[in-house]
Protein backbone atom coordinates (compact mmCIF):
# COMPACT_ATOMS: atom_id res chain seq x y z
CA UNK A 1 0.00 0.00 0.00
CA UNK A 2 1.97 3.61 -0.88
CA UNK A 3 1.86 6.54 0.81
CA UNK A 4 -0.80 8.18 -1.51
CA UNK A 5 -3.70 5.22 -1.36
CA UNK A 6 -3.43 5.71 1.90
CA UNK A 7 -3.40 9.49 2.30
CA UNK A 8 -7.04 8.94 -0.42
CA UNK A 9 -8.04 6.64 2.19
CA UNK A 10 -7.69 9.13 5.28
CA UNK A 11 -9.34 11.65 3.37
CA UNK A 12 -12.05 9.58 2.36
CA UNK A 13 -12.76 8.49 6.25
CA UNK A 14 -12.63 11.92 7.12
CA UNK A 15 -15.03 13.18 4.59
CA UNK A 16 -17.17 10.24 4.97
CA UNK A 17 -17.36 11.07 9.05
CA UNK A 18 -17.76 14.50 8.51
CA UNK A 19 -20.64 13.84 6.09
CA UNK A 20 -22.35 11.69 8.70
CA UNK A 21 -21.76 14.21 11.67
CA UNK A 22 -23.55 16.69 9.20
CA UNK A 23 -26.29 14.90 8.81
CA UNK A 24 -26.79 13.63 12.88
CA UNK A 25 -26.16 17.15 13.23
CA UNK A 26 -28.89 19.02 11.45
CA UNK A 27 -31.92 17.72 13.26
CA UNK A 28 -30.94 19.18 16.90
CA UNK A 29 -30.33 22.64 14.53
CA UNK A 30 -33.33 24.06 14.63
CA UNK A 31 -34.29 24.32 17.89
CA UNK A 32 -33.72 28.07 18.73
CA UNK A 33 -30.89 29.67 19.84
CA UNK A 34 -29.89 27.01 22.35
CA UNK A 35 -28.76 25.33 19.48
CA UNK A 36 -26.49 27.68 18.11
CA UNK A 37 -23.37 25.72 19.28
CA UNK A 38 -24.54 23.20 16.77
CA UNK A 39 -25.83 25.23 13.94
CA UNK A 40 -21.50 26.76 14.10
CA UNK A 41 -19.89 22.87 14.59
CA UNK A 42 -22.30 21.52 11.67
CA UNK A 43 -21.36 25.02 9.44
CA UNK A 44 -17.51 24.05 10.33
CA UNK A 45 -17.88 20.65 9.34
CA UNK A 46 -19.40 21.64 5.81
CA UNK A 47 -16.10 23.15 5.48
CA UNK A 48 -14.11 21.24 6.64
CA UNK A 49 -15.79 18.19 4.50
CA UNK A 50 -15.25 20.40 1.31
CA UNK A 51 -11.73 20.93 2.27
CA UNK A 52 -10.83 17.07 2.51
CA UNK A 53 -12.95 16.66 -0.81
CA UNK A 54 -10.37 18.94 -2.66
CA UNK A 55 -7.59 17.43 -0.99
CA UNK A 56 -9.12 14.12 -2.29
CA UNK A 57 -9.32 15.67 -6.09
CA UNK A 58 -6.22 17.15 -5.71
CA UNK A 59 -4.52 14.13 -5.09
CA UNK A 60 -5.94 11.86 -7.65
CA UNK A 61 -5.43 14.49 -10.29
CA UNK A 62 -2.11 15.38 -9.56
CA UNK A 63 -0.50 12.68 -7.12
CA UNK A 64 2.96 13.87 -5.82
CA UNK A 65 2.55 17.66 -6.74
CA UNK A 66 2.93 19.65 -4.17
CA UNK A 67 -0.61 21.78 -3.89
CA UNK A 68 0.28 25.59 -4.52
CA UNK A 69 -2.22 28.50 -2.38
CA UNK A 70 -5.33 27.16 -3.33
CA UNK A 71 -9.21 28.19 -1.87
CA UNK A 72 -9.09 25.48 0.64
CA UNK A 73 -6.60 27.01 2.66
CA UNK A 74 -9.89 29.62 3.62
CA UNK A 75 -11.84 25.99 3.91
CA UNK A 76 -9.62 25.02 6.72
CA UNK A 77 -9.34 28.84 7.92
CA UNK A 78 -12.67 28.84 7.82
CA UNK A 79 -13.01 25.63 10.02
CA UNK A 80 -10.84 26.77 12.70
CA UNK A 81 -12.50 30.01 13.40
CA UNK A 82 -15.35 28.21 13.51
CA UNK A 83 -14.47 25.74 16.14
CA UNK A 84 -13.31 28.82 17.73
CA UNK A 85 -16.76 30.28 17.51
CA UNK A 86 -18.60 27.78 19.14
CA UNK A 87 -16.54 27.34 22.31
CA UNK A 88 -17.11 31.19 22.57
CA UNK A 89 -20.12 30.37 21.85
CA UNK A 90 -21.04 28.51 25.07
CA UNK A 91 -18.43 30.15 27.62
CA UNK A 92 -19.52 33.75 26.58
CA UNK A 93 -21.00 33.50 30.01
CA UNK A 94 -17.61 32.34 31.78
CA UNK A 95 -15.25 35.02 30.28
CA UNK A 96 -11.85 34.63 32.63
CA UNK A 97 -9.23 36.13 30.65
CA UNK A 98 -6.29 34.18 30.54
CA UNK A 99 -2.99 35.33 32.60
CA UNK A 100 -0.09 37.87 30.73
CA UNK A 101 2.21 34.89 30.86
CA UNK A 102 -0.34 32.13 29.92
CA UNK A 103 -1.08 34.12 26.60
CA UNK A 104 2.32 34.77 25.86
CA UNK A 105 2.70 31.31 26.34
CA UNK A 106 0.51 30.43 23.74
CA UNK A 107 1.48 33.22 21.54
CA UNK A 108 4.78 32.10 21.72
CA UNK A 109 4.03 28.25 20.62
CA UNK A 110 1.76 29.51 17.94
CA UNK A 111 4.71 31.88 16.50
CA UNK A 112 7.12 29.30 16.71
CA UNK A 113 4.76 26.81 15.33
CA UNK A 114 4.21 28.63 11.98
CA UNK A 115 7.74 29.94 12.25
CA UNK A 116 8.58 26.13 11.93
CA UNK A 117 5.74 25.61 9.33
CA UNK A 118 7.70 28.43 6.48
CA UNK A 119 10.99 26.80 7.56
CA UNK A 120 9.84 23.25 6.44
CA UNK A 121 8.08 24.40 3.09
CA UNK A 122 9.28 27.96 2.23
CA UNK A 123 5.02 28.96 1.87
CA UNK A 124 4.85 31.86 3.87
CA UNK A 125 1.35 33.08 2.51
CA UNK A 126 -0.34 29.79 2.92
CA UNK A 127 1.78 29.20 6.18
CA UNK A 128 1.11 32.99 7.65
CA UNK A 129 -3.04 32.87 6.00
CA UNK A 130 -3.70 29.59 7.77
CA UNK A 131 -1.61 29.95 11.33
CA UNK A 132 -3.53 33.42 12.17
CA UNK A 133 -7.29 31.40 12.20
CA UNK A 134 -5.28 28.48 13.60
CA UNK A 135 -3.58 30.09 16.72
CA UNK A 136 -6.81 31.74 17.60
CA UNK A 137 -8.24 28.27 17.85
CA UNK A 138 -5.52 27.15 20.11
CA UNK A 139 -6.03 29.98 22.16
CA UNK A 140 -9.50 29.98 22.37
CA UNK A 141 -9.15 26.19 23.72
CA UNK A 142 -6.58 27.32 26.28
CA UNK A 143 -8.43 29.64 27.95
CA UNK A 144 -11.47 27.09 27.55
CA UNK A 145 -9.48 24.73 29.56
CA UNK A 146 -8.64 27.84 32.06
CA UNK A 147 -12.27 28.50 32.26
CA UNK A 148 -13.53 25.54 33.08
CA UNK A 149 -10.94 24.25 35.30
CA UNK A 150 -10.46 20.89 33.07
CA UNK A 151 -7.12 20.79 33.68
CA UNK A 152 -4.99 20.26 37.31
CA UNK A 153 -2.37 22.74 37.86
CA UNK A 154 0.51 19.51 37.87
CA UNK A 155 -1.19 18.89 34.20
CA UNK A 156 -1.00 22.65 32.64
CA UNK A 157 2.67 22.43 33.71
CA UNK A 158 3.11 18.62 32.06
CA UNK A 159 1.19 19.99 28.60
CA UNK A 160 3.48 23.49 28.84
CA UNK A 161 7.01 21.28 29.28
CA UNK A 162 5.96 18.95 26.80
CA UNK A 163 5.30 22.42 24.22
CA UNK A 164 8.49 24.00 25.16
CA UNK A 165 10.02 19.98 23.91
CA UNK A 166 8.24 19.46 20.93
CA UNK A 167 9.26 23.01 19.52
CA UNK A 168 13.25 22.71 20.90
CA UNK A 169 12.96 19.23 18.91
CA UNK A 170 12.03 20.64 15.80
CA UNK A 171 14.39 23.67 16.10
CA UNK A 172 17.05 21.49 17.04
CA UNK A 173 16.43 18.93 13.92
CA UNK A 174 16.51 21.87 11.53
CA UNK A 175 19.92 22.66 12.44
CA UNK A 176 21.53 19.23 12.89
CA UNK A 177 22.23 17.82 9.42
CA UNK A 178 24.24 14.66 10.74
CA UNK A 179 23.36 11.47 12.67
CA UNK A 180 21.49 13.50 15.13
CA UNK A 181 18.64 14.19 12.91
CA UNK A 182 17.01 10.96 13.29
CA UNK A 183 16.42 10.51 16.79
CA UNK A 184 15.23 14.22 17.34
CA UNK A 185 12.76 13.70 14.95
CA UNK A 186 11.59 10.73 16.70
CA UNK A 187 11.40 12.33 19.92
CA UNK A 188 9.37 15.19 18.41
CA UNK A 189 7.02 12.36 17.34
CA UNK A 190 6.34 10.63 20.30
CA UNK A 191 5.61 13.94 22.09
CA UNK A 192 3.35 14.80 20.01
CA UNK A 193 1.89 11.43 20.24
CA UNK A 194 1.98 11.11 23.62
CA UNK A 195 0.01 14.82 24.01
CA UNK A 196 -2.90 13.90 21.60
CA UNK A 197 -3.41 10.73 23.04
CA UNK A 198 -2.92 11.90 26.47
CA UNK A 199 -6.20 14.33 25.80
CA UNK A 200 -7.90 11.82 23.61
CA UNK A 201 -8.12 9.78 27.07
CA UNK A 202 -9.12 12.56 29.24
CA UNK A 203 -11.55 13.32 26.56
CA UNK A 204 -13.17 9.99 26.91
CA UNK A 205 -13.01 9.70 30.50
CA UNK A 206 -14.85 12.93 30.84
CA UNK A 207 -17.56 12.05 28.76
CA UNK A 208 -17.99 8.41 30.07
CA UNK A 209 -18.45 10.29 33.28
CA UNK A 210 -20.66 13.19 32.23
CA UNK A 211 -18.99 15.66 33.55
CA UNK A 212 -20.06 19.21 32.76
CA UNK A 213 -20.46 19.69 28.99
CA UNK A 214 -18.46 22.62 28.84
CA UNK A 215 -15.46 20.80 30.43
CA UNK A 216 -16.24 18.12 27.96
CA UNK A 217 -16.21 20.85 25.35
CA UNK A 218 -13.11 22.17 26.45
CA UNK A 219 -11.42 18.81 26.56
CA UNK A 220 -12.49 17.35 23.21
CA UNK A 221 -11.51 20.82 21.38
CA UNK A 222 -7.79 20.87 22.62
CA UNK A 223 -7.32 17.41 21.74
CA UNK A 224 -8.66 18.39 18.35
CA UNK A 225 -6.29 21.27 18.62
CA UNK A 226 -3.21 19.84 19.91
CA UNK A 227 -3.95 16.89 16.79
CA UNK A 228 -4.11 19.56 13.64
CA UNK A 229 -0.74 21.21 15.54
CA UNK A 230 0.91 17.65 15.44
CA UNK A 231 -0.42 17.11 12.58
CA UNK A 232 1.30 20.11 10.62
CA UNK A 233 4.43 19.31 12.59
CA UNK A 234 4.36 15.47 10.79
CA UNK A 235 5.18 14.06 7.49
CA UNK A 236 4.83 10.98 5.37
CA UNK A 237 3.19 8.00 7.53
CA UNK A 238 3.03 9.93 11.15
CA UNK A 239 0.89 12.49 9.29
CA UNK A 240 -1.57 9.76 8.29
CA UNK A 241 -1.20 8.03 11.68
CA UNK A 242 -2.11 11.65 13.81
CA UNK A 243 -4.80 12.69 11.12
CA UNK A 244 -6.52 9.32 12.21
CA UNK A 245 -6.18 10.30 15.17
CA UNK A 246 -7.83 13.39 15.29
CA UNK A 247 -10.85 12.20 13.41
CA UNK A 248 -11.51 10.55 16.81
CA UNK A 249 -12.15 13.97 18.17
CA UNK A 250 -14.64 14.76 15.60
CA UNK A 251 -17.52 12.48 17.09
CA UNK A 252 -16.46 13.65 20.68
CA UNK A 253 -16.77 17.22 19.61
CA UNK A 254 -20.07 16.15 18.35
CA UNK A 255 -21.18 14.24 21.67
CA UNK A 256 -19.59 17.37 23.75
CA UNK A 257 -21.66 19.44 22.08
CA UNK A 258 -24.95 17.21 21.86
CA UNK A 259 -24.79 17.11 26.07
CA UNK A 260 -24.33 20.80 25.87
CA UNK A 261 -27.43 22.26 23.62
CA UNK A 262 -29.51 19.43 25.03
CA UNK A 263 -28.75 20.26 28.64
CA UNK B 1 -8.96 39.08 -27.56
CA UNK B 2 -12.41 40.25 -26.81
CA UNK B 3 -13.01 43.78 -25.23
CA UNK B 4 -14.93 42.87 -22.30
CA UNK B 5 -15.61 46.26 -21.13
CA UNK B 6 -17.41 47.02 -24.38
CA UNK B 7 -19.55 43.80 -23.68
CA UNK B 8 -20.63 44.79 -20.58
CA UNK B 9 -21.92 48.38 -22.27
CA UNK B 10 -23.89 46.68 -24.46
CA UNK B 11 -25.53 44.69 -21.97
CA UNK B 12 -25.79 46.76 -19.39
CA UNK B 13 -27.46 49.80 -20.97
CA UNK B 14 -30.88 48.53 -21.83
CA UNK B 15 -30.67 46.72 -17.71
CA UNK B 16 -29.99 49.89 -16.50
CA UNK B 17 -32.74 51.92 -18.57
CA UNK B 18 -35.14 49.06 -17.29
CA UNK B 19 -34.21 50.21 -13.78
CA UNK B 20 -36.33 53.52 -14.19
CA UNK B 21 -39.48 51.34 -15.34
CA UNK B 22 -39.48 48.43 -12.20
CA UNK B 23 -40.08 48.78 -8.54
CA UNK B 24 -39.34 46.68 -5.89
CA UNK B 25 -38.07 43.16 -5.83
CA UNK B 26 -37.87 43.30 -9.49
CA UNK B 27 -35.72 46.16 -9.34
CA UNK B 28 -33.47 44.84 -6.65
CA UNK B 29 -32.69 42.10 -8.75
CA UNK B 30 -32.10 43.61 -11.77
CA UNK B 31 -29.43 46.25 -10.05
CA UNK B 32 -27.43 43.85 -8.04
CA UNK B 33 -27.82 41.46 -11.83
CA UNK B 34 -25.69 44.97 -13.24
CA UNK B 35 -23.60 44.69 -10.11
CA UNK B 36 -22.71 41.00 -10.19
CA UNK B 37 -21.75 41.58 -14.15
CA UNK B 38 -19.20 44.59 -12.63
CA UNK B 39 -17.87 42.78 -9.85
CA UNK B 40 -17.12 39.93 -12.56
CA UNK B 41 -15.07 42.10 -14.70
CA UNK B 42 -13.41 43.88 -11.96
CA UNK B 43 -12.33 40.15 -10.65
CA UNK B 44 -11.20 39.17 -14.14
CA UNK B 45 -8.76 42.10 -13.64
CA UNK B 46 -7.61 40.84 -10.12
CA UNK B 47 -7.18 37.51 -11.46
CA UNK B 48 -5.04 38.69 -14.73
CA UNK B 49 -3.02 40.79 -12.73
CA UNK B 50 -2.37 37.73 -10.10
CA UNK B 51 -1.42 35.67 -13.21
CA UNK B 52 1.09 38.37 -14.23
CA UNK B 53 2.48 39.37 -11.08
CA UNK B 54 3.21 35.29 -9.20
CA UNK B 55 4.23 34.01 -13.19
CA UNK B 56 2.00 30.66 -12.00
CA UNK B 57 0.21 30.45 -15.64
CA UNK B 58 -3.27 31.27 -16.65
CA UNK B 59 -4.21 28.04 -16.03
CA UNK B 60 -2.92 27.09 -12.63
CA UNK B 61 -4.12 30.65 -11.47
CA UNK B 62 -7.55 30.11 -13.14
CA UNK B 63 -7.78 26.54 -11.07
CA UNK B 64 -6.33 27.57 -7.80
CA UNK B 65 -6.48 31.78 -6.86
CA UNK B 66 -9.59 32.92 -9.37
CA UNK B 67 -12.32 30.71 -6.94
CA UNK B 68 -10.78 33.37 -4.11
CA UNK B 69 -10.47 36.06 -6.01
CA UNK B 70 -14.44 35.60 -7.69
CA UNK B 71 -16.06 34.61 -4.22
CA UNK B 72 -14.68 37.79 -2.21
CA UNK B 73 -15.30 39.81 -5.49
CA UNK B 74 -19.07 38.57 -4.95
CA UNK B 75 -19.29 38.32 -1.36
CA UNK B 76 -17.87 42.43 -0.61
CA UNK B 77 -21.43 43.75 -2.25
CA UNK B 78 -23.28 41.20 -0.69
CA UNK B 79 -21.63 41.87 2.97
CA UNK B 80 -21.92 45.55 2.20
CA UNK B 81 -25.64 45.56 1.74
CA UNK B 82 -26.11 42.98 4.71
CA UNK B 83 -24.26 45.67 7.05
CA UNK B 84 -25.60 48.90 5.27
CA UNK B 85 -29.52 48.22 5.06
CA UNK B 86 -30.01 45.47 7.62
CA UNK B 87 -32.13 43.61 4.86
CA UNK B 88 -34.71 40.67 5.44
CA UNK B 89 -33.82 37.26 4.81
CA UNK B 90 -35.82 37.10 1.25
CA UNK B 91 -34.05 40.54 0.17
CA UNK B 92 -30.53 39.41 1.14
CA UNK B 93 -31.33 36.33 -1.10
CA UNK B 94 -32.82 38.14 -4.14
CA UNK B 95 -29.36 40.61 -4.22
CA UNK B 96 -27.10 37.15 -3.17
CA UNK B 97 -29.14 35.09 -6.63
CA UNK B 98 -28.90 38.92 -8.92
CA UNK B 99 -25.48 39.40 -7.89
CA UNK B 100 -24.37 35.91 -8.99
CA UNK B 101 -26.02 35.58 -12.19
CA UNK B 102 -24.99 38.67 -13.11
CA UNK B 103 -21.69 37.21 -12.49
CA UNK B 104 -22.38 34.57 -14.44
CA UNK B 105 -23.92 35.67 -16.96
CA UNK B 106 -21.14 37.93 -18.26
CA UNK B 107 -18.34 34.98 -17.55
CA UNK B 108 -20.28 32.82 -19.85
CA UNK B 109 -20.76 35.69 -22.46
CA UNK B 110 -17.08 36.94 -22.63
CA UNK B 111 -16.46 33.54 -23.15
CA UNK B 112 -18.89 32.28 -25.49
CA UNK B 113 -17.26 35.11 -27.23
CA UNK B 114 -13.64 34.04 -27.06
CA UNK B 115 -14.54 30.52 -27.75
CA UNK B 116 -17.27 30.09 -30.24
CA UNK B 117 -20.73 29.05 -29.68
CA UNK B 118 -21.40 26.82 -32.21
CA UNK B 119 -21.52 23.70 -30.54
CA UNK B 120 -24.69 23.28 -28.76
CA UNK B 121 -23.55 20.58 -26.20
CA UNK B 122 -20.86 22.48 -24.49
CA UNK B 123 -22.99 26.21 -24.75
CA UNK B 124 -25.15 23.64 -22.33
CA UNK B 125 -22.83 22.28 -20.11
CA UNK B 126 -21.05 25.90 -20.01
CA UNK B 127 -24.36 26.96 -19.14
CA UNK B 128 -25.37 24.31 -16.82
CA UNK B 129 -22.65 23.94 -14.95
CA UNK B 130 -20.45 27.45 -14.15
CA UNK B 131 -23.31 29.27 -14.43
CA UNK B 132 -25.12 27.38 -11.97
CA UNK B 133 -22.15 26.99 -9.95
CA UNK B 134 -21.80 30.69 -9.35
CA UNK B 135 -25.58 31.03 -8.49
CA UNK B 136 -24.97 27.95 -5.85
CA UNK B 137 -22.09 29.77 -4.37
CA UNK B 138 -23.65 32.65 -3.86
CA UNK B 139 -26.97 30.83 -2.26
CA UNK B 140 -24.66 29.35 -0.27
CA UNK B 141 -22.86 32.36 1.13
CA UNK B 142 -26.24 34.27 1.76
CA UNK B 143 -27.72 31.20 3.79
CA UNK B 144 -24.56 31.00 5.94
CA UNK B 145 -25.02 34.74 6.46
CA UNK B 146 -28.52 34.22 7.23
CA UNK B 147 -28.26 31.17 9.39
CA UNK B 148 -25.14 33.41 11.38
CA UNK B 149 -27.38 36.46 11.72
CA UNK B 150 -29.97 34.07 13.36
CA UNK B 151 -28.06 32.80 15.54
CA UNK B 152 -26.62 36.95 16.37
CA UNK B 153 -23.08 35.39 15.23
CA UNK B 154 -22.01 37.65 12.55
CA UNK B 155 -18.53 37.93 13.58
CA UNK B 156 -15.72 37.50 11.40
CA UNK B 157 -15.64 33.83 12.08
CA UNK B 158 -19.43 33.99 11.12
CA UNK B 159 -18.32 35.66 7.67
CA UNK B 160 -15.26 33.68 7.15
CA UNK B 161 -16.97 30.11 7.67
CA UNK B 162 -19.43 31.50 5.09
CA UNK B 163 -16.83 32.45 2.42
CA UNK B 164 -14.81 29.69 3.12
CA UNK B 165 -17.70 27.27 2.07
CA UNK B 166 -18.45 29.21 -1.08
CA UNK B 167 -14.87 29.35 -2.07
CA UNK B 168 -13.88 25.70 -1.74
CA UNK B 169 -17.35 24.32 -3.31
CA UNK B 170 -15.83 26.73 -6.08
CA UNK B 171 -12.83 25.86 -5.95
CA UNK B 172 -13.30 22.18 -5.90
CA UNK B 173 -15.75 22.59 -9.27
CA UNK B 174 -12.68 24.08 -11.01
CA UNK B 175 -10.39 21.83 -10.02
CA UNK B 176 -12.53 18.55 -10.73
CA UNK B 177 -13.28 19.94 -14.56
CA UNK B 178 -9.77 20.70 -14.94
CA UNK B 179 -8.60 17.46 -16.38
CA UNK B 180 -11.08 15.32 -18.35
CA UNK B 181 -12.27 12.16 -16.83
CA UNK B 182 -14.63 11.08 -14.08
CA UNK B 183 -14.10 14.16 -12.10
CA UNK B 184 -15.53 16.41 -14.95
CA UNK B 185 -18.94 14.40 -15.10
CA UNK B 186 -18.77 14.89 -11.00
CA UNK B 187 -17.76 18.27 -11.65
CA UNK B 188 -20.62 19.27 -13.99
CA UNK B 189 -23.27 17.56 -12.17
CA UNK B 190 -22.41 18.78 -8.84
CA UNK B 191 -24.01 22.19 -9.16
CA UNK B 192 -27.09 21.29 -10.09
CA UNK B 193 -27.51 18.64 -7.89
CA UNK B 194 -26.29 21.58 -5.31
CA UNK B 195 -28.82 23.93 -6.31
CA UNK B 196 -31.26 20.94 -6.35
CA UNK B 197 -30.29 20.00 -2.43
CA UNK B 198 -30.11 24.06 -1.63
CA UNK B 199 -34.06 24.53 -2.85
CA UNK B 200 -35.19 22.74 0.87
CA UNK B 201 -33.39 24.88 2.52
CA UNK B 202 -34.20 27.88 0.74
CA UNK B 203 -37.79 27.48 0.85
CA UNK B 204 -37.75 27.17 4.43
CA UNK B 205 -36.43 30.47 4.74
CA UNK B 206 -38.63 31.95 2.40
CA UNK B 207 -41.45 30.32 4.37
CA UNK B 208 -40.54 31.14 7.69
CA UNK B 209 -40.40 35.31 6.63
CA UNK B 210 -44.03 34.96 5.19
Amino acid sequence: MTLLTVELSTDIIGMLLSLVLIVISLPLIDKGRKSMPMALFSFALVSFMFSLAYWIVYDSLRPEARMPLAANEIGESAWFLLLAAVLDAVLRDRKVPLKTFETLFTLVFVIASVALWIAWSGEWVQDIVGGIPFGYFLYTCVRALRQTDALREIEWRVLGIYCVAIIAGHVGSLFITIGGKKPLDYYCIVLMFSIVIWLLIKSFVSLKRKEDPKVSMAITFSACAFGFSSLYMSSGWFYEFILLLTYITLPLMYIAIKREVSE
Amino acid sequence: MIYAENILICIAVPLIISLSFIHGSAKRFTASFLLGMGVCLLAAYISGFINVASGMGSEDTAIFISPIIEEIMKFLPILFFLFMFMPNDRALLIVAVGICAGFATFENCCYILSTGAERLTYVLIRGMAVGVMHVVSGLAVSFGLVVARRYNMLTIAGVVGALGISTTFHALYNLMVSEPGVGTAIGYALPIVTAAALYLPYRKIIAAED
